[in-house]
C-alpha cells in the first residue's frame, strides 16, 4: 500500500469518478472495506452503467472545475445490462481522442474496467489516475469563468 | 435551361399530376445572385419554379421533419446519404419519399465569391465551368472549381446512392476523400490546436443555424436548450460555446454525412470541420465505418464489436 | 460647427492612439467584419461594406452578468456588478445602425423600468457615424424613412471622400470626441457632399412598404404566413445580427455555493422562446413565429413606439441560409393586405 503524498504546492486534484453500480462502485466499496488506501481526491458519482455516461457529462464536469474525470465500468462481456459498456467503450474512446485533437490534455479523462471483486485494482487505478492528474496540474483550459463576488476573490464551487 | 433542369420539371409535374406525391420539395431561384432556396410545390403548374444548377446547396432532407404525406424530394449525393441515415434511424420510412436524384459537380460557396469581390454580389451569370460575377462596377470571371463549398472538394458521393429516379447520368470527377486540412491540423502542437479551436468557436453567436440546418439534428428537445438538467448554459461565455460544439459534434459522430451545410450556414464562418472531420476519420479508422447509403447498417455509436479498440482502459 | 479632416492613414493612427476612450470600430475577424474594441494588430474594416453583425452588442452585449450571489449561512448574499461606465467611442457606424439604436432606446429607457445596463453604456458612448457611399444590393434604408447619409443618432458625422475623411460634430459628445481625436480644422462641409449623397441614395434599391403597418393589423390569420415561412430553418441568425432585435432571456447559472444571474440574447425564432413554465407553447409552428417576427417589427413596434423596428440594413437577407427575404415578405403582404 503506497502512502498518499500531499502535493508540495498544496494543490490537490479534484477528480470526478463515474462508477457503474454493479461492478466499479462495488469494487470501490470493496476497496474501502478491505482498507486499501487511495487518495481522497476522487469524488464518486454512481451511475447504473458506464453506458449511461455521456460525453456532455464528462465535459460538464471538466468545465465546472474537475481536474480529471474517471469513468469505470464492468469488464467487456460482463456488463450487468449485457452491452452497456460496449457502447460506452466506443463513446469514451472517441471522446478522448477528440479532446486530444483539439489540444486539451486528454490525460485528464481516464477509463477503467473494474469488477466488483477488484478492490485492490480500484485503489491502484485511483492512485495511478491521481498521479497523472497531479502531473498535469490544475485544469485551466476548458474551465467556466465565474464572476467573482468581490474583485479578486475566487468563487468556490 | 439545361436538359437536367427540363427533366426535373417534367418529373415533378408528372408525379403531381399522377398523384404519386402531394408535395415536391426542390430548389427555386433565390432573391440574390448565385442563391437558390428550398421550394415547396403542390400544384403541377408551379413546377416551372424548379431549378437545378451549381447554386443548389441546401440539404432538403431537413425539411422532411414535419411532413405527413408522400413527398418527392430533389436529392444530391450528400442529401441521399442523409435520407438513408434518417431511414436507418427510423425517422422516415422509405415509402414516404420519392427521391429525384441529381448528380452534382459541386456547389458554389457564395461566401467565397463575396470574399473575392469584397462585397455582396450584384449580378452573376453561369457559363458552365466558370461564372462571371460583379459588384460596384468590378467584374470577374471565376472558375467554379475554385469557389466550391469546401466539403464538395472532398466529396466522393457525387451521385445519389439512394433514389427512385435520376434525372441525368452525368456526374463529375470525385473529390479527394482525405482531408488535407485535417492532416495539417494534426501536425500542429496541442497549444496551437487549442488556440485554433478556441479562436474559431469564440466567433459563435449560438444562433444554432448549424444545428437547425442539419437533417440529422431532429431532437425535439435539444440538449443545448434543456434546463432540467442544464447541460450547457446559453450565452457566449467561451467554455459554454466550446462545450456546445464538442457535444453536438459528438452527437453527430458516425452519423454525419459530410454535406457541409453546417459550415455554409454559419454567419460567422466558424470552422467546425476541424472537429467533425476528426470524428468521421476516427469512426473510419477505428471501426471501419464510412458514410454509406446502406439502411440496414448500424451507425458507429449504435453498435459495437467485442474486440473494439480499448488501449485507453486500465 | 466643428469640423476636422484627416487622410485615411492619419485617421486610423489617431483613433488607435486615442486617449480617454475605449475605441471600437469594424474589426476584421477572419472573413467577416464585426464591431469590437480595437486591439493592436487588428485590421480595421472601414472601407468594407457594413459589418456582419450590428453595433447593438456595444450597448447590449450578447451575454452579460447582472449580479452574483454567494451562500452566507442560511442566506444568499447578493453582490451587484458595477455598471459599465467606460467611455466608449465607436467609429464606422453606418446610418442604419445609428438609427436602430434610437429604437433600442425606446425599449430600454422605459419610464417604469429603465434598463440601467444599457442606459449607462448609452450615456457614455459617442457614435461617429460614417456616411455610406456604396450601399449593397440588399440595402433598403431609404424605403424606411432613413438613408445612406442619414444623420439620425450621430454624435459625429463622417464623410468618406476617397483618400480622406471629413468629420462634423453634431452634439456636445461629438465635439468632445472630435477634440480628442484631433486633426486639421475645416470650415465648410465638403463640396462633393451632395453629389455623393444623391448617388448613394439612388443606389439603394426601393421596397414598397406602402401601408403595411396598418394593413398588418388585419392580417393575423392570413394564410400567406404558411407559404412565407415554409423554408425557415428556425435558427436565430436574423434576430442576432439584426440591429433592432432586442429580446433577451434571463437565467441563473447556479452552483451549490454561488452563482450569477445572466442576461443573454434570445430569438423569437426558437420554439423555446415562447414556451411557458407549464409546458404550453402558444407558438408551436414556424409560421406563427415568422408572423410574430414580422408583426413585431412592422406593426406592434409601430403601435408601441411610433417607428418600424427595421432599418433596411439587409443583413438578414445576406445571412439567412434559406434565403428568407424580408423585402419580398413586405411587398407580398403589402400587396395582399387591404387598408
Amino acid at each position: 500500500m503506497s502512502e498518499v503524498k500531499a502535493g508540495t504546492t498544496g494543490w490537490e486534484p479534484k477528480i470526478v469518478g463515474f462508477l457503474c453500480t454493479w461492478c466499479s462502485y462495488a469494487g470501490a466499496d470493496l476497496a474501502g472495506v478491505s482498507r486499501f488506501q487511495y487518495p481522497p481526491n476522487i469524488r464518486i458519482i454512481r451511475v447504473p452503467c458506464s453506458g449511461r455516461v455521456s460525453p456532455a457529462m464528462i465535459l460538464k464536469a471538466l468545465q465546472h472545475g474537475a481536474d480529471g474525470v474517471l469513468v469505470s465500468g464492468c469488464h467487456p462481456g460482463d456488463c450487468h445490462y449485457t452491452s452497456g459498456n460496449f457502447y460506452a467503450r466506443r463513446k469514451l474512446v472517441l471522446l478522448k481522442r477528440l479532446l486530444e485533437h483539439v489540444g486539451l490534455e486528454a490525460d485528464r479523462i481516464q477509463f477503467s474496467w473494474v469488477s466488483a471483486a477488484e478492490g485492490e485494482k480500484f485503489a491502484q487505478v485511483i492512485r495511478t489516475v491521481n498521479e497523472k492528474i497531479q502531473k498535469l496540474g490544475p485544469a485551466t483550459k476548458f474551465v467556466k469563468k465565474h464572476a467573482s463576488v468581490a474583485a479578486g476573490e475566487p468563487t468556490s464551487r | 435551361m439545361s436538359a437536367s433542369e427540363q427533366k426535373l420539371r417534367e418529373t415533378a409535374r408528372r408525379l403531381l399530376q399522377e398523384s404519386k406525391v402531394e408535395l415536391v420539395i426542390g430548389y427555386e431561384n433565390g432573391t440574390l445572385p448565385l442563391a437558390t432556396r428550398p421550394c415547396f410545390i403542390r400544384r403541377a403548374e408551379d413546377c416551372d419554379r424548379l431549378v437545378w444548377n451549381s447554386s443548389c446547396k441546401a440539404n432538403l432532407a431537413g425539411y422532411l421533419r414535419n411532413v405527413k404525406s408522400k413527398v418527392a424530394l430533389v436529392v444530391k449525393g450528400c442529401d441521399s446519404l442523409a435520407i438513408a441515415n434518417l431511414i436507418r434511424e427510423r425517422q422516415l420510412k422509405r415509402e414516404q419519399v420519392y427521391l429525384i436524384g441529381v448528380p452534382c459537380d459541386g456547389i458554389i460557396d457564395r461566401r467565397s465569391v463575396i470574399t473575392e469581390l469584397g462585397r455582396e454580389i450584384e449580378s452573376a451569370s453561369d457559363s458552365g465551368e466558370s461564372m462571371t460575377v460583379s459588384a460596384r462596377g468590378k467584374t470577374k470571371t471565376l472558375k467554379k472549381r475554385d469557389f466550391l463549398v469546401e466539403y464538395c472538394n472532398n466529396c466522393t458521393h457525387h451521385a445519389p446512392e439512394i433514389f427512385d429516379e435520376m434525372i441525368s447520368d452525368e456526374a463529375g470527377p470525385q473529390g479527394e476523400a482525405e482531408w488535407k486540412r485535417l492532416k495539417e491540423f494534426e501536425q500542429m502542437s496541442p497549444d496551437e490546436r487549442w488556440e485554433y479551436f478556441t479562436r474559431q468557436v469564440s466567433k459563435c453567436i449560438r444562433c444554432y443555424a448549424c444545428r437547425n440546418v442539419c437533417p440529422l439534428c431532429y431532437c425535439k428537445a435539444c440538449f443545448a436548450e434543456n434546463s432540467k438538467p442544464r447541460d450547457v448554459d446559453a450565452g457566449v461565455e467561451e467554455s459554454d460555446i466550446q462545450l456546445f460544439h464538442l457535444t453536438r459534434a459528438f452527437h453527430s459522430a458516425g452519423r454525419c454525412v459530410g454535406c457541409g451545410e453546417c459550415l455554409r450556414v454559419c454567419p460567422m464562418g466558424v470552422d467546425l470541420s476541424v472537429i467533425n472531420r476528426k470524428l468521421a476519420a476516427d469512426c473510419a479508422k477505428l471501426y471501419g465505418d464510412e458514410v454509406t447509403a446502406d439502411v440496414e447498417k448500424k451507425n458507429t455509436l449504435d453498435s459495437f464489436k467485442e474486440d473494439d479498440w480499448q488501449e485507453f482502459f486500465y | 460647427m466643428k469640423r476636422k479632416k484627416w487622410t485615411k492613414p492619419e485617421f486610423e493612427k489617431s483613433i488607435r492612439n486615442l486617449a480617454g476612450y475605449e475605441v471600437l470600430a469594424p474589426v476584421q475577424v477572419d472573413k467577416v467584419a464585426l464591431f469590437a474594441p480595437v486591439r493592436e494588430g487588428d485590421t480595421l474594416a472601414f472601407d468594407k461594406p457594413n459589418t456582419k453583425a450590428s453595433v447593438k452588442s456595444v450597448l447590449f452585449p450578447q451575454t452579460e452578468t447582472l449580479f452574483c450571489y454567494k451562500r452566507c449561512g442560511k442566506n444568499m448574499a447578493i453582490e451587484s456588478i458595477p455598471l459599465d461606465e467606460k467611455r466608449k467611442a465607436v467609429f464606422g457606424v453606418r446610418p442604419c445602425d445609428a438609427a436602430s439604436l434610437q429604437g433600442l432606446d425606446s425599449v430600454f429607457s422605459s419610464k417604469d423600468y429603465p434598463d440601467p445596463y444599457y442606459m449607462k453604456r448609452r450615456e457614455n458612448t459617442t457614435l461617429a457615424v460614417f456616411a455610406c457611399n456604396e450601399p449593397e444590393p440588399t440595402c433598403f434604408c431609404t424605403s424606411l424613412g432613413l438613408g445612406p447619409w442619414s444623420r439620425e443618432g450621430a454624435d459625429i458625422f463622417v464623410y468618406d471622400l476617397g483618400d480622406h475623411y471629413l468629420a462634423e460634430a453634431l452634439t456636445n459628445k461629438g465635439e468632445a470626441l472630435l477634440d480628442a481625436v484631433g486633426g486639421e480644422n475645416v470650415a465648410d462641409a465638403p463640396s462633393a457632399a451632395n453629389t455623393l449623397k444623391e448617388a448613394a441614395e439612388e443606389a439603394v434599391r426601393k421596397v414598397n412598404i406602402g401601408d403595411l403597418p396598418a394593413k398588418l393589423k388585419k392580417m393575423f390569420n392570413d394564410p400567406e404566413w404558411d407559404s412565407i415561412s415554409e423554408k425557415c430553418l428556425g435558427c436565430g441568425i436574423c434576430s442576432y445580427i439584426c440591429p433592432t432585435c432586442h429580446c433577451f432571456d434571463i437565467q441563473d447559472e447556479a452552483g451549490q455555493e454561488c452563482g450569477k444571474r445572466v442576461r443573454n440574447w434570445d430569438s423569437c425564432m426558437f420554439p423555446v422562446f415562447s414556451m411557458h413554465a407549464s409546458g404550453h407553447n402558444p407558438r408551436t409552428v414556424t409560421n406563427q413565429r415568422i408572423r410574430q417576427r414580422v408583426m413585431h417589427k412592422f406593426n406592434y413596434f409601430v403601435e408601441n413606439f411610433g417607428r418600424i423596428a427595421c432599418v433596411g440594413c439587409g443583413r438578414c437577407i445576406q445571412s439567412c441560409p434559406a434565403n428568407m427575404d424580408i423585402r419580398e415578405i413586405i411587398e407580398l403582404l403589402e400587396a395582399k393586405g387591404n387598408g
